[in-house]
């Protein structure tokens, strides 16, 4: 099928190009975005781009010859269906429709259509008025008018064609001739708003700047338009003027914000000691690893401290029956803080296995609003990390959790952060001499290693 | 709980708030009123406040008119909205006008109810709309209640407001049923959101709002777009500020009424769309509205001759196509 190429408007200004030369000859085969042909403008000598794949049929203007924007320059032979050619062709855009609307009968009147429209088109442009010809009589009044000209400038701001008002507003904001790119067949009739911004974006910015464009959510107005606007300018664009990158928020961070908001209201204290981590570290394997260590040592002294299996709620206080911690679990962005319950009754074996399973439901986003409740005592560990040591903030309902940092020097730095409501600072106090005693029990070590009771 | 049950409920609350407001009109006393929204409250609060009038317009409303310059808040309820063409003198001439005409040393506290639209098969001179005139009478507050909770307490600041207000509701919204939030105070001059969208505006009020949200999936399936659909709530004022929010960013708009179409109200709302919204368009508004004819009686003529959610679907599709959608 053909499609014709026309003399683009590369400028606000532009009346008339000048074909500088030729990048591809008849026969050649193009792709859509591939440059064709050079031509110079009132300001700069610019590139025209195919949009669509095909075979060169025939180039209509000889290099160094002028003509006037929207004659057609080239035709392609195009593979499309019957439809996309009603896209691509030229000529009156109504009787397009009823050639569309007869689909059996496609061939013939199609081809007729399209010699046909070459004459009329020819004549629009070259007999009647020029695309811009109304637009300059508009500003000559404008400039003669000088006082009364307010009206008539604002009246001059909107485009002729037939295309909505807001496609008018649009089109005058970009500097968008609607009536010369109907007539040459790239806007339909009438034109919308979108038809509008999308010949504007696509003649005037590469793919991948428009993606830039699109994620920064950069108004495409604000670029100088007389230039194809490449990738590179976008990002000096954003650079220069310091616009950040907007990103969405996750539920998982709306989840994180709110939980955070919260915690940092409650009235805690910190509590800062070390560990001994010689035993830790001789039963640390591949399977239990230093958190499934933590994990059971914590449990353990829970258990000896029913503070920490403590939450408030309302008027009162209530002391759960088994010891269940909430563990920090990032995922990439994402951050969980699922809940293992009852490890006072779980090996570490069983420990490192429901881990291991945890793991995967983090991995995979599986958690259901049972894995987020039930836990008084949270942990981080962030030893891996070799951080030192740090503080964390209270999870959910929890009345404290340990944050734990990198081993040195044999030892293991702890804090304890406790909400004072629930758990005193002498109990907090005991509760840690607990976990030291136990970190450097062996008997604890090869108990835990047997299971709970 | 249901629109008739909401709207009893603001009567009840109100009139146990404030011993001046009364209620009266054909029926609504012994007979609970003829859709049972004053039902219970004869008992409740006695023959003086639950007043049953002869079947004469003219006089509920301009007794009410003298009821409110005396001091009372009365509630006057007209059966179906073609009997209140007898009333009209007293509505355009004297419930709208005597704060003005006494230069605001009276006030006029009371609210008219009109239950009005197509039913079923009540034919002609029992099934109109007179919104567009009553949206004509400058000093007329006009609400149309479309939804129950809206109904329960645009209905109750009707009542409590020092000037007229003609309450509009439809006679098929009476069984709908609904959530009133009792906790949340409305402004019952803001128009209502039902679902945000983005490409079409689809402006509606009474039962068309339920029609047209019936027809959403279809369109919304058929064009892939999505679209947000506004109660307008109160007619006069209209709260334009919400509509053009809505059309600025969707630049397309559909307003939906079961009025005959010549001289209807969204002619007035899709006027002042043009008016003041003109380079935000990006298509020609569209209106859906009821035929110019009287109601049929016959049922499958009764429903030609207005919006159904079939017609609505076709219509709006087949306008956003042709409309670059």
């Amino acid at each position: 099928m053909a499609y014709e190429i026309v003399m683009p408007q590369l400028s606000d200004s532009m009346e008339e190009g000048k074909l500088v030369n030729w990048k591809v000859h008849p026969g050649d085969r193009v792709e859509a975005g591939e440059v064709i042909a050079e031509v110079e403008s009132d300001k700069a000598v610019m590139e025209v781009q195919s949009f669509k794949d095909g075979v060169v049929k025939e180039l209509k203007v000889k290099e160094g010859e002028s003509v006037p924007v929207g004659t057609v320059i080239a035709v392609l032979e195009t593979p499309g269906s019957g439809r996309d050619e009603e896209k691509g062709e030229r000529g009156e855009p109504k009787k397009e429709h009823s050639v569309a609307e007869s689909p059996s009968e496609e061939s013939v009147p199609t081809q007729e259509a399209a010699e046909g429209s070459k004459s009329v088109v020819d004549e629009l442009f070259g007999s009647e008025t020029r695309p811009s010809g109304p637009k300059e009589a508009k500003k000559s009044e404008a400039e003669e008018g000088n006082g009364g000209a307010g009206q008539k400038a604002a009246a001059g701001s909107v485009v002729s064609g037939e295309a909505s008002p807001k496609a008018r507003a649009v089109a005058a904001a970009y500097g968008v001739d609607i009536e010369a790119l109907q007539r040459a067949g790239k806007l339909p009739v009438p034109a919308h708003e979108a038809d509008i911004k999308e010949w504007y974006l696509r003649r005037y910015f590469t793919p991948k700047a428009l993606r830039l464009i699109e994620l920064y959510g950069l108004d495409a107005v604000a670029f100088e338009s007389s230039e194809k606007v490449d990738e590179k300018s976008v990002k000096e664009y954003i650079k220069k003027r310091h616009i950040p990158l907007p990103k969405p928020i996750s539920s998982n961070r709306k989840a994180v914000i709110a939980a955070v908001t919260h915690s940092s209201k409650k009235p805690v204290y910190r509590i800062y000691d070390t560990i001994d981590s010689a035993l830790l570290k001789r039963y640390e394997t591949e399977e239990l690893t230093y958190t499934v260590w933590l994990l059971k040592l914590f449990a353990e002294a829970m258990m000896e401290h029913e503070e920490f299996r403590t939450t408030l709620k309302g008027e009162s206080l209530y002391v759960w029956p088994g010891a269940s911690i909430s563990l920090a679990m990032a995922n990439g962005e994402e951050l969980y803080a699922p809940v293992f319950k009852d490890l006072d009754t779980k090996s570490v074996e069983e420990l490192s296995s429901m881990l291991g399973e945890m793991k995967g439901r983090v991995s995979s986003k599986r958690l259901g609003p049972d894995d987020l409740s039930g836990s008084t005592f949270g942990l981080s560990n962030l030893g891996m990390t070799g951080i030192e040591r740090f503080d964390a903030m209270i999870n959910r309902e929890d009345c404290a959790i340990a944050a734990v940092g990198s081993e040195r020097g044999g030892e293991v730095a702890i804090t304890l952060t406790v909400d004072h409501r629930i758990v005193n600072g002498y109990q907090a106090a005991l509760f840690m001499r607990t976990v030291k005693r136990l970190a450097s029990d062996e008997s604890f070590f090869e108990g835990a290693k047997k299971g709970g009771d | 709980m249901l629109y008739r049950e909401a709207l009893n409920r603001a009567l009840d609350e109100t009139m146990e708030m404030d011993p001046d407001v009364v209620v009266l009109g054909e029926d609504v006393g012994l007979y609970g009123g003829s859709y049972r929204v004053t039902e219970g409250l004869v008992a409740k609060y006695g023959e003086r406040r639950l007043i049953d009038t002869p079947i004469a317009e003219l006089s509920i409303v301009g007794n009410a008119v003298g009821m409110a310059m005396g001091g009372l808040r009365p509630v006057a309820e007209i059966m179906t909205a073609n009997f209140s063409l007898l009333a009209f003198d007293q509505i355009v001439n004297h419930m709208s006008k005597l704060r003005y005409m006494s230069a605001g040393k009276i006030t006029l506290p009371m609210v008219v109810r009109f239950p009005q639209g197509v039913s079923r098969q009540l034919a002609a001179q029992h099934s109109e709309s007179y919104e567009q005139m009553l949206c004509a009478v400058p000093g007329l507050t006009v609400f149309a209640a479309g939804d129950v909770n809206y109904a329960y307490h645009a209905l109750k600041r009707a009542i409590l407001m020092d000037d007229p207000v003609i309450f509009i509701e439809h006679e098929l919204l009476y069984n709908k049923k609904g959530e009133v939030d009792f906790n949340t105070e409305l402004d019952p001059f803001r128009a209502r959101i039902v679902k945000e969208g983005e490409d079409i505006t689809i402006i509606s009020y009474l039962k068309m709002v339920d029609d047209v949200m019936e027809a959403v999936p279809r369109i919304e399936e058929g064009l892939g777009v999505s679209c947000e659909v506004i109660d307008l709530c109160s007619l006069n004022p209209i709260d334009f500020e919400t509509i053009a929010k809505s059309v600025e960013k969707s630049g397309r708009v559909v307003v939906v009424e079961e009025d005959h179409r010549t001289g209807g109200y969204g002619s007035q709302v899709v006027s002042r769309i043009c008016e003041e919204l003109f380079f935000t368009l990006d298509a020609p508004p569209l209106r859906i509205a009821g035929e110019d004819v009287p109601i049929p009686y016959n049922r499958s003529l009764e429903l030609l001759s207005i919006p159904t959610p079939d017609k609505i679907a076709v219509q709006i599709t087949e306008w956003g196509r042709k409309n670059g959608l």
